[in-house]
């Protein structure tokens, strides 16, 4: 019963845990997309 | 067939002034029999059981320290550059290499097969010349591969260590059949030794075949 | 939108392949309740050998196209191996020590797994080492064709090696319950739907990060 257990909690924990990486990798990048794409605005915009 | 006895010409004149790649070769594969014989300790029965094991283990030791020498000298002075510039096809250049590190890894294997019969007490006759046959076959599966993976980790930051992480996953189909054989042979039982050999040629024929065409895409700059 | 689709369908087949293992699949005989993690173990085998393959194509595609698509999509496989090999390998040793009396026995299949693992690792040590954009999608291409050719090899030495696997279940007329075989269908769609779900995410991600490292460059250039 215990490896039951264990194996169950091994296979949805590093699902899990894989599906929880990429959704904070997506969220990291989308800041930083954010942020780039200020920066290029700024630069492109005409200086006084 | 030009390029290819062309290229492993000039490896041997190479390897004639300096001598280097064969002698560290050569050395290597010694100690590791010597270590290997300490940290087992076998007594007479054991020594049988797990020669085969340490030969091949020797020979893919020398191995890709042979691929990694062979490989810097062409990166040294830009020579690999210098070699595709000369007109020859990527596919030649490759075979070209296959045979010379081939023949490179044969005279060391050749030269440590007798010290390894000698240190581990075995016979020299009929079963000598099998194993001589036998490393013949595996050390072109072995080479067939490596050179491949040695040109795309002379590609990387850390050549000499990317080369034994690539190559050791993917040569293991040959080092077993090698290992398994070769107790087939030490042990008189050669009943199933025919579905090793023909492993070991299949493996080589499919790399020789996928390598030659895709080693213009390693190469190319 | 398929990437939702796929991942409601995921998570609702999972539930459902929870049921079919743990409830509706009747006991074994022999070997009681640890047998239930045959029906996570076994697709979880199977799927790492289809991420190999998809590893491989991806590289063929990559060298006949040029388009860095096909490397986004050969991360992926690779990124899923690992997933799958780790998985399967460690359910294995826990399903071995009750049944076999070890947590490793190097019988045939689990030192294949071995392998395969070893190769995704290696795969992705190749892509660290490798600086530049295109040289990197070019020689990890080749290095994933090589490594799809290897596995049938694999497969064939490591059989004759060693042999106290029990043999395959869903392929050769094995004796299975009719109703072990279709929980054991189930919890293999769920699975293969899951990653083909984190594949999309995966994907998605990617190009994202491409964009991210165009801009960077952009920005950097600028400056």
């Amino acid at each position: 019963m215990s490896s039951l257990v264990a194996a169950y909690s091994v296979i949805f924990g590093a699902i899990f845990i894989f599906t929880w990486l990429l959704f904070a990798r997506q969220k990291r990048l989308e800041k930083k997309l954010d942020e780039l794409r200020e920066l290029v605005k700024d630069a492109s915009r005409p200086r006084p | 067939m030009k390029p290819l006895s062309a290229i492993v010409f000039k490896d041997i004149v190479i390897e004639l002034r300096n001598k280097e790649t064969i002698s560290s070769m050569l050395m290597f594969g010694l100690l590791v029999l010597v270590v290997f014989n300490f940290a087992f300790q076998p007594t007479g029965a054991e020594r049988a059981l797990i020669a085969p094991g340490i030969l091949w283990v020797a020979f893919t030791f020398a191995g890709i320290l042979g691929l990694n020498r062979s490989l810097s000298i062409e990166l040294d002075n830009d020579c690999l550059q210098g070699l595709l510039l000369a007109p020859l096809d990527r596919g030649s250049l490759y075979l070209g290499k296959v045979a010379s590190n081939f023949i490179f890894m044969m005279i060391a294997e050749v030269m440590i097969l007798p010290i390894f019969v000698l240190f581990y007490n075995l016979r020299f006759d009929l079963q000598f010349l099998q194993i001589a046959g036998l490393s013949f076959l595996g050390t072109f599966a072995f080479a067939a591969v490596g050179t491949i993976l040695s040109t795309i980790s002379a590609n990387t930051r850390m050549k000499e260590v990317m080369l034994p992480i690539l190559l050791i996953p993917l040569t293991l189909p040959v080092i077993l059949a090698s290992v398994m054989a070769t107790s087939a042979v030490l042990s008189g039982e050669t009943e199933g030794i025919s579905s090793w050999l023909y492993l070991l040629g299949g493996f080589s024929i499919v790399y020789l075949v996928a390598s030659y065409l895709v080693f213009e895409f390693v190469v190319e700059e | 939108m398929t990437s939702r689709v796929l991942g409601i369908a995921s998570l609702v087949l999972m539930v459902f392949a929870l049921y079919m293992a743990l409830i509706y699949a009747p006991q074994e005989a022999q070997q009681g309740t640890p047998y239930r993690i045959i029906y996570f173990h076994v697709p979880m085998g199977i799927l790492s050998f289809v991420s190999a393959y998809l590893l491989g194509f991806a590289g063929i595609m990559f060298l006949i196209k040029r388009d860095l698509k096909w490397d986004r999509l050969a991360i992926g496989a690779a990124e899923l191996g690992v997933l799958c090999t780790a998985c399967s390998l460690i359910t294995g040793s826990i399903w071995a020590k009750p049944i076999w009396g070890v947590w490793w026995a190097w019988d045939a299949r689990i030192t294949l797994q071995l392998l395969l693992g070893l190769f995704f690792i290696a795969y992705f040590m190749l892509r660290a080492y490798l600086p530049d954009r295109e040289k990197r999608a070019k020689l990890a291409a080749v290095f994933g064709v090589l490594g799809m050719i290897d596995v049938p090899f694999n497969y064939y030495s490591i059989e004759w090696w060693a042999t106290q696997h029990p043999q395959p279940v869903l392929r050769g007329g094995g004796s299975i319950d009719p109703d072990m075989r279709l929980a054991l269908y189930v919890s293999a769609l769920a699975l293969t739907v899951t990653c083909a779900y984190l594949l999309t995410r995966r994907l998605a991600i990617a190009r994202v990060e491409e964009e991210v490292e165009y801009l960077e460059h952009l920005v950097h250039a600028h400056e």
